[in-house]
């Protein structure tokens, strides 16, 4: 099996504090918790953003946009289908996979479809709640 | 016959970055419907390089889990009981057999990916209490695991529980196989 490149110290650490929030966000979402799991994916989300143009810097760009991918798939989660748009449509100008590509069309369109219905949501609010939560 | 013996609840310290205690709980909730602790499980090795020969995991829970476990049964949906306790098997094999190492977690729509930092290699878990659904479900979460949005190998571990007896399949792929 091909080995990774490790990551820089504070890029691991980073992946790992990103990481623990998800895991945290899937299983309250998998519980029916999802008021709980509702900043948890905010968090997540935001996390996932700041390690996309960091894997980049890197040159870890296939990476980026899987990061991008996710950071857009925890916004759709909270109904904030502006910030997931914006990402999906970043994460297509990366290198993904055909098979990605034509699930982040899907999501894609699932978004902008959900945006022409609701008022704007902002993401903000709901990440600061976890914030706030955790100090 | 190599035996790994290994309490459930000590996958949170082995995967720090991992949120597991639901799982550790859902583990202990399905296994505990079957058998007194310490559960007795085959494992199939499919194209596993380096492969123990004739292993058993024998996985073992606490009182107190089990207490959690039959809360949980009460109130938590069975088959995202089943999905739980397959991940909370996987993680005990992917550090304990095949050392994968740390893993992240990203998402694409519903679907959450495991994936290792050390190695080019995802990890697609699933689990079901048919058994007679055991093959099929490891033929499907073959294909969706190489669909993987990295392009990277995977490994998938399937678990089936079941009265007579509980199974894990796992296996590696490269992409193209």
């Amino acid at each position: 099996m091909a080995k990774t490149k490790s990551l820089p110290k504070e890029v691991q650490a980073l992946v790992a504090e990103k990481s623990s929030i998800l895991s945290k966000a899937l299983a309250f979402a998998e519980l029916d918790m999802s008021a709980t799991a509702r900043p948890l994916w905010a968090a997540a989300g935001f996390k996932e953003e700041m390690l996309a143009p960091l894997m980049e810097t890197l040159g870890r760009d296939d990476e980026a946009a899987v990061h991008r991918m996710s950071a857009a798939s925890c916004f759709m989660r909270i109904g904030d289908w502006s910030r997931a748009a914006n990402l999906f449509r970043a994460a297509l100008g990366g290198p993904i996979t055909s098979k990605s590509r034509q699930e982040v069309h899907r999501l894609l369109k699932e978004c902008l479809a959900a945006l022409a219905k609701s008022p704007i949501t902002t993401t903000s609010n709901v990440a600061s709640t976890f914030s706030a939560s955790q100090n | 016959m190599d035996l790994l013996r290994c309490r459930i609840e000590e996958i949170s310290d082995w995967h720090p970055n991992l949120f597991l205690e639901p799982h550790i709980v859902a583990c202990a909730s399905i296994l505990s419907g079957y058998s007194n602790s310490p559960a007795r499980i085959e494992i199939d090795w499919e194209m596993v390089k380096n492969k123990p020969e004739n292993f058993e995991l024998r996985a073992s829970w606490c009182r107190t889990t089990a207490d959690k476990g039959r809360r949980f049964r009460a109130t938590v949906q069975p088959h995202v009981l089943v999905e739980m306790a397959s991940v909370a098997l996987a993680m005990v094999l992917v550090h304990e057999v095949l050392a994968l190492g740390p893993l992240d977690v990203t998402v694409l729509g519903e679907k959450a990916d495991y994936r290792c930092l050390q190695s080019k290699q995802v990890v697609e878990i699933s689990g079901t209490e048919n058994l007679a659904e055991f093959g099929r479900r490891h033929t499907e979460k073959v294909k969706q695991a190489l669909a993987n949005p990295f392009n990277w190998a995977a490994c998938v571990v399937v678990c089936g529980f079941s009265k007579s007896g509980h199974r894990i399949r796992i296996s590696q792929h490269e992409i193209g196989d």
